[in-house]
């Protein structure tokens, strides 16, 4: 009994070296490639076949099929790429994680002290950002072979107690059960590569025959897709359908092979290399051969799964989508939440600072400003609690700038926003106290109008496209504007003394109009600035 | 906690590699000055002609930055201070790179064994001058650029004695020969250099002391 607690301790040890290990590979990975990736997954993907190559590269690069099909549904969300390129790269991305088993298989376990003592003296003594990330991935390397090494030990001297023997023969004799507990462990643990490793240990101490490990095997190939399948249900429809997808193609190949299960024990002694290396192997070729299956099929299932999730009504208000799981991947939360800004962004403008000329010339009404208000400030609210909340996550010095740009950006808007309805509410004086602006003065706010609707769309192109040369020619353009800002009040002034008019609230209240559209103009100004880094 | 790239402190660090650059290119330009004048070669004049071509331009690089940074947004005082600092240290590099340029020029001749061992004494001194001063700004070091301004002594002396040299020649002589003409205007125009430099060491030592009383 103090063997087997022993081995258990070693066991649950190495389990939990190995899953933090490759959450840690997982994660320095994203930090330095998953800008990267989402690029060239935009870029090279734009058949069926170079998507399955695609989500091979993409997913073994990352180490994680989750964080794939994250960036999988920002990009099919904003038609960067088709349904049934994205479910190619699905394929491909099945592929990829098999060989990370196969690397794992590998016996290299004693060399993992040396990954990790590099790992070390990069992370503490060298500071380099970039250093510290590759310091951070031998870490990683390091615990995961260590892990595998402490889980192997802790299993092999079970091989010797009959009772855990006649245990595990007992479940493996039923493969229905054995697939499904380890599609729980999968599931439970958000890694197949971990359950894999458990069975080909297993295998290599002598406790099962390589038979009996094929159901988990299998098992863990569902279990995988699990947590992609939970976390879709508060995803986009996109996500959803890809979620879907994942699973059923899963489940699909893996019952398909059940119901040859009897005849794969002789086909197993057909794959090359040792027992580990054919269990690796099988894994392989086990999603290799869904993939060539339901290649094919992509279109088809493609319009399948548009036909089972029909597009939503698109509704007329814009609406924040910046789901929570998003913030596992930061690289991607910036990227959409730099989308929803620029979509809000657009919305001040088409529904704000274009409407000012219609509202003064009396065509439009207040409340349809003052709805936009609402939206906006409801937007601003939610946008920048995501922000906050990825803020607190563990963020690359680009990213970390990225985000301060964003968090800047997100507050002019708002900003702007409050700002218009400031000057709604001035101009609600001027009709209340029947103060009749004459038709110069009009037409003077109506020029700076111009003025501000231009540099806020330049601001907006630039920051959209990170564009720093239309930022700077925006700048530069500053003291032109300030100089008209100059001209107009004391035109004004001159106007009055011309007409001999002596009442005080007809320049208070032309002042402040022009005052109000002034700091509209110095919020668009901020957003080049910000975009430019002057921050 | 986040972190942010400033355009100002980005642009400002790009000036300052920039002044750095030409600082080690000059040294350059000075070492294979000696090598020419050792064993002549149009190999070395055409690099130290091509370096003078980069110095003149890194001077309009600094310049354009300059103007970009005060055309983006309002500066405080003691910013402008600086930048109007960095376009004048740009300036003087310039002003060594020409020195560097005449001195080529003026020895480019059958005398240049004859003004070696003077010019090889200044070199000494002013070598030395512009190591502490790309160590000094590299590391915002006032004890370097302070030794840089101490060794003005050694140049200004070295340009006197070889005066009264030349003086005391053409009164044995009782004539003027080119080759005394020559070790005059040369040993002006390095002391001048020397000269450069120290301006140089003290106008990033004045900021140093700008940057300290504003943080403080």
């Amino acid at each position: 009994m103090e063997l087997f607690f022993q081995s258990f301790l070693g066991f649950i040890g190495g389990l939990g070296i190995f899953l933090y290990g490759t959450h840690l590979l997982s994660n320095g990975l994203q930090r330095v490639a998953a800008s990267k990736m989402r690029t060239y997954l935009t870029k090279l993907t734009d058949t069926r076949l170079k998507g399955l190559f695609s989500g091979i590269l993409t997913t073994f690069l990352l180490q994680s099929s989750t964080v794939t099909s994250i960036l999988l549904v920002g990009l099919v969300s904003s038609s960067a790429l088709t349904l049934s390129q994205a479910f190619g790269v699905v394929l491909g991305s099945a592929i990829g994680t098999t060989f990370t088993v196969q690397i794992l298989t590998f016996d290299i376990s004693m060399y993992s002290s040396i990954f990790i003592f590099l790992g070390v003296i990069f992370i503490i003594f060298v500071k380099h950002d970039k250093w510290k990330s590759a310091g951070f991935i031998l870490l990683s390397i390091g615990f995961i072979f260590f892990g595998i090494h402490l889980i192997s030990s802790a299993l092999e001297p079970l091989s010797e107690q009959a009772r855990f023997l006649e245990i595990l023969l007992s479940l493996s004799e039923n493969p229905f059960i054995f697939a499904f507990i380890s599609m729980v462990l999968t599931a439970l643990f958000h890694s197949s590569a971990a359950m894999i490793i458990i069975g080909i240990a297993f295998v290599t101490n002598g406790v099962l025959t390589m038979e009996a490990v094929i159901p988990l095997v299998l098992g863990a190939n569902v279990g995988s897709t699990i947590p992609v399948l939970i976390s879709s249900t508060t995803s986009s429809k996109e996500g959803k359908k890809l979620a879907v997808f994942y699973f059923s193609f899963k489940f699909i190949g893996v019952a398909l092979v059940f119901f040859g299960l009897a005849f794969l024990g002789p086909l197993m002694e057909m794959i090359p290399g040792n027992p580990g290396r054919q269990i690796a192997n099988f894994h392989t070729i086990f999603n290799v051969w869904i993939a060539v299956i339901f290649l094919p099929f992509l279109p088809a299932i493609a319009t399948l799964f548009k036909k089972l999730y029909p597009p939503k009504k698109k509704s007329p208000m814009f609406q924040v989508d910046l789901p929570e799981h998003l913030l596992t991947v930061p690289e991607e939360g910036l990227y959409q939440s730099k989308q929803e800004i620029v979509t809000l962004a657009s919305l001040v403008h088409k529904g704000m600072i274009r409407r000012l000329e219609d509202y003064i010339d009396g065509k439009i009404d207040k409340q349809k400003l003052y709805e936009i208000e609402i939206l906006i400030d409801a937007s601003y609210i939610q946008i920048q609690q995501f922000l906050l909340k990825l803020a607190q996550k563990d963020l690359t010095d680009e990213q970390s700038n990225l985000e301060v740009k964003l968090l800047n950006i997100l507050n002019d808007i708002e900003h702007i926003g409050d700002t218009v309805i400031r000057f709604i509410s001035i101009a609600d004086k001027v009709s209340k106290k029947n103060i009749i602006l004459n038709e110069a003065d009009l037409e003077k706010v109506k020029t700076l109008l111009h003025y501000i609707e231009k540099t806020y769309v330049d601001s907006l192109s630039a920051f959209r496209d990170d564009d720093l040369q239309l930022a700077k020619d925006n700048l530069q353009y500053q003291a032109s504007i300030d100089q008209f800002e100059k001209d107009v009040k004391f035109e004004h002034f001159n106007s009055l003394i011309h007409k001999k008019e002596h009442n005080p609230d007809i320049s208070a209240v032309y002042l402040d109009i022009i005052n109000q559209l002034l700091h509209i103009y110095q919020h668009s100004m901020n957003i080049s600035r910000t975009v430019l880094g002057l921050i | 906690m986040l972190k942010r790239q400033n355009y100002f402190e980005l642009k400002s660090q790009q000036m300052k590699e920039i002044i750095l650059d030409v600082l080690e290119r000059l040294l350059q330009m000075a070492d294979q000055y000696t090598a020419h004048l050792e064993k002549p070669s149009d190999k070395k004049k055409a690099y130290i002609l091509q370096v003078e071509q980069f110095v003149n331009q890194s001077e309009e690089r600094v310049n354009d930055h300059i103007l970009e940074l005060l055309s983006l947004q309002p500066v405080a005082k003691d910013k402008v201070k600086e930048l109007f600092g960095i376009s004048r240290i740009a300036g003087l590099l310039e002003r060594v790179g020409d020195q560097l340029i005449n001195l080529l020029t003026i020895s480019d001749g059958e005398n240049a064994a004859e003004l070696m061992p003077m010019i090889e004494q200044f070199f000494h001194y002013e070598r030395e001058m512009m190591g502490w001063l790309i160590q000094g700004i590299e590391k915002n070091d006032r004890h370097l650029l302070e030794l840089v301004i101490s060794h003005d002594q050694y140049v200004n002396r070295l340009n006197k004695g070889t005066y009264q040299s030349v003086v005391h020649s053409v009164q044995e002589q009782e004539k003027i020969t080119e080759s005394n003409l020559k070790t005059i205007i040369m040993s002006r125009f390095l002391e001048r250099l020397g000269d450069y430099l120290v301006t140089i060491a003290k106008i990033y030592h004045d900021f140093l002391d700008t940057r300290q009383a504003s943080d403080e």
